[in-house]
């Protein structure tokens, strides 16, 4: 069997008496977008900042292509790109100069400087400062950022939240075709069902800290009998 | 790498206006500014101290020859000569005459100096509000009485019948030599020493300061612009990331430190012009680098530069660890801005006492808190031969950048630094709520 891209097994993450993760066990393969759905404060955000090696687990243990998030997290940091929800940019630098900065903090040729500006279709306001950007333009800007270096796994935190129906389409199209045109492995988290069910291959709900099911987004929607992921998500956790 | 990291360092904080102007163009305005006050203040008070377009009033209740040789007297030392008639010169300026100076001869001053007995001259001195300057109305008063005193003298000297009574009232020259902790210097740099060891110890305090602010508020920014958590994920070891904003803090000192050369340069050229006309004797050649090393002395100059450097990059980094606790640049450049009394209390103390005169105790404090005020210290240590001082305070303040770093290298290699700032933000939430 070929190496999974990411595997988490019993993962627990205590923030003093507050149990964000409650033994949050999946596996991610090679080349899929893989979906983490569910409300806010579920323990999304907590399980990519582990597998992005910001913050450690109080148990359990995460692999990315085999290296531990904690003991090789260096390792790890050459693999993945990780997409904050609220991330953003230096502000008075240009799109463009961001864009630079980062290919070479990666050790990565110019070329993939104009392939992250293909990605993020700025145009000529790559030129701009980044200041002078929209929400959904400075989202665009990272995500091309994200993507441009080809990670071989990007860690997306809801990489469409606040944005309005042109930039959330553009976005989410962008890392589809990426991930397909690039072999690019894809763990992102999002509360739009419907975002999930465009997008990725396999989902896991999780609710409360704790996996409630994983599977393709059609089959448990067959399975559970259900119009939507929505309301798939609603019968599991039984309210 | 590292290099690039620095350039993006550089670059986001060079285009940043708020800290061009308080790293690049504060330090320079407030020394042109000061320069410009000093000269300004002390053309005025010369202006004043000579009487300059000021009359000088004179109650004449005498009329005798000694009192005419007074009169003349201040009308040789240039001033116009205002004759009054009144009986109650303090109800004349309570009135608010515009005279700064009444000088009242008694009735029988001239029998008295003809009679060999003491007169009295009763100078009135006006000051009209609350100035520096007012002091300068003293030196009138004075030099006027000194001027009527020599001739009265001479005067007296000549009816008795003296033949050289300049030479008299002058018989011994004096020449001086001037030591600074036991080493000659020149004794024109005595008329300048405030000047000069004001500046030496002022300037680098001020960079100190300014070197906390602007490593706080460079990874503060990090925090307010959300970068700081793709930062932490990109594949850099996090020493490098420090080392990256420490050196970045060095360079844009290093600017500041060029900024407030230039300006303590026309500092301490500007206004110096005075010292020409106050005392010939005392007046420096010429105020410069020479007049600096003579007098503290080369290798002293150097050990504060040295010390200077290390204050920084300790400070550096002790604002490197504390910005990383606040949200934003606006709140870590406020909490951060009281810090700076930590390095000018014990600095401006240390510019009035003389280190050897401290028991033993208060000399190991100020060496405690030598990080932050080292370059007075071991400027002042150095200059006054106290040479356990400068080796002691050089040794900590290394000591102390090796830990604010290790600190800083561990909060930024833990997750402390990110749930702190969402524990901070919690808390914040709380109050507002509550």
């Amino acid at each position: 069997m070929a190496e999974l891209a990411v595997e988490v097994r019993d993962l627990v993450k205590l923030y003093g008496p507050v149990r964000a993760l409650d033994g949050v066990s999946f596996e991610v393969e090679r080349g899929e977008i893989f979906g983490l759905v569910g409300p806010n404060g579920a323990g999304k955000t907590t399980t990519l900042r582990i597998v992005a090696t910001l913050i450690k687990p109080t148990s359990g243990v995460v692999r990315v292509f085999g290296h531990d998030v904690v003991s090789e997290a260096d390792e790890v940091r050459k693999l993945i790109s990780y997409l904050p929800e609220e991330a953003g940019a230096y502000r008075l630098l240009t799109g463009r100069e961001y864009l630079e900065f980062m290919a070479r903090v990666y050790g990565a040729p110019p070329s993939v400087v104009e392939e992250g500006i293909r990605i993020s279709g700025l145009g000529d306001a790559i030129y701009k400062q980044v200041r002078t950007y929209s929400r959904g333009m400075k989202r665009r800007l990272l995500v091309a950022r994200a993507l441009m270096v080809r990670p071989r796994l990007a860690i997306l935190d809801e990489p469409t939240s606040g944005l309005d129906v042109a930039h959330a389409m553009y976005v989410r199209n962008v890392i589809k075709e990426y991930s397909r045109e690039h072999g690019v492995t894809v763990l992102l988290s999002s509360h739009n069902m419907l975002e999930i069910e465009y997008l990725c291959d396999r989902v896991a709900l999780i609710d409360r800290g704790r996996i409630v099911e994983v599977g393709v987004p059609r089959e448990l929607i067959e399975r559970y009998g259900a119009e939507n992921l929505e309301e798939v998500f609603l019968k599991v956790v039984g309210r | 790498m590292l290099r690039h990291l620095v350039v993006k360092e550089l670059k986001v904080t060079l285009k940043d206006l708020r800290m061009l102007i308080s790293v690049i163009i504060m330090p320079l305005m407030v020394f042109v500014v000061m320069g410009a006050v000093m000269s300004f203040a002390a053309e005025a008070s010369i202006k004043a101290a000579k009487g300059l377009g000021q009359a000088i009033a004179v109650v004449n209740r005498d009329r005798g020859p000694y009192s005419a040789l007074v009169l003349d007297t201040i009308r040789s030392m240039g001033y116009s000569v205002k004759p009054l008639e009144v009986e109650d010169v303090s109800s004349l300026i309570a009135s608010g005459t515009n005279v700064t100076l009444v000088i009242e001869v008694p009735e029988g001053f001239s029998e008295n100096m003809s009679s060999l007995r003491p007169a009295t001259l009763v100078v009135h001195m006006n000051v009209r509000g609350l100035s520096m300057a007012g002091y300068s109305v003293y030196g009138l008063a004075r030099s006027v009485t000194e001027s009527v005193n020599k001739a009265l003298s001479v005067a007296l000297m000549k009816e008795a019948g003296v033949t050289e009574p300049g030479f008299v009232l002058n018989p011994v020259r004096s020449e001086t030599a001037l030591y600074v902790a036991g080493r000659r210097v020149p004794s024109a740099l005595l008329g300048v020493m405030s000047f000069l060891t004001s500046g030496l110890m002022i300037a680098p305090l001020v960079v100190i300061t300014t070197a906390i602010g602007v490593s706080a508020a460079l990874i503060a920014s990090e925090n307010e612009e959300r970068t700081l958590e793709v930062l932490l994920t990109l594949p850099i070891p996090r020493y490098k990331i420090l080392a990256a904003k420490l050196l970045g803090v060095l360079v844009l000192v290093m600017l500041a430190t060029v900024s407030y050369m230039a300006g303590f340069t026309y500092y301490i050229s500007a206004p110096l012009k005075f010292v020409e006309e106050e005392a010939a004797e005392l007046r420096p050649a010429a105020v410069s680098v020479e007049s600096l090393t003579d007098l503290v002395g080369t290798h002293n100059l150097v050990l504060l530069g040295l010390s200077t450097f290390l204050s920084l990059v300790a400070t550096s980094a002790l604002g490197l660890l504390l910005g990383s606790l606040f949200p934003d640049v606006r709140t870590a450049q406020s909490y951060i801005g009281s810090l700076s009394l930590v390095v000018f209390v014990p600095g401006m103390v240390l510019m009035f006492v003389d280190i050897s005169s401290l028991p033993l105790a208060s000399q190991a404090a100020l060496v405690a808190a030598s990080p932050f005020i080292s370059p007075v210290l071991v400027l002042k240590a150095a200059v006054e031969g106290v040479w356990w001082i400068p080796y002691a305070s050089i040794a900590w303040a290394l000591a102390f950048t090796a830990a604010m770093v290790g600190v800083s290298a561990k909060l930024l290699s833990s997750e402390r630094i990110l749930t702190m700032q969402f524990s901070i933000r919690m808390r914040r939430l709380r109050r507002a709520r509550a």
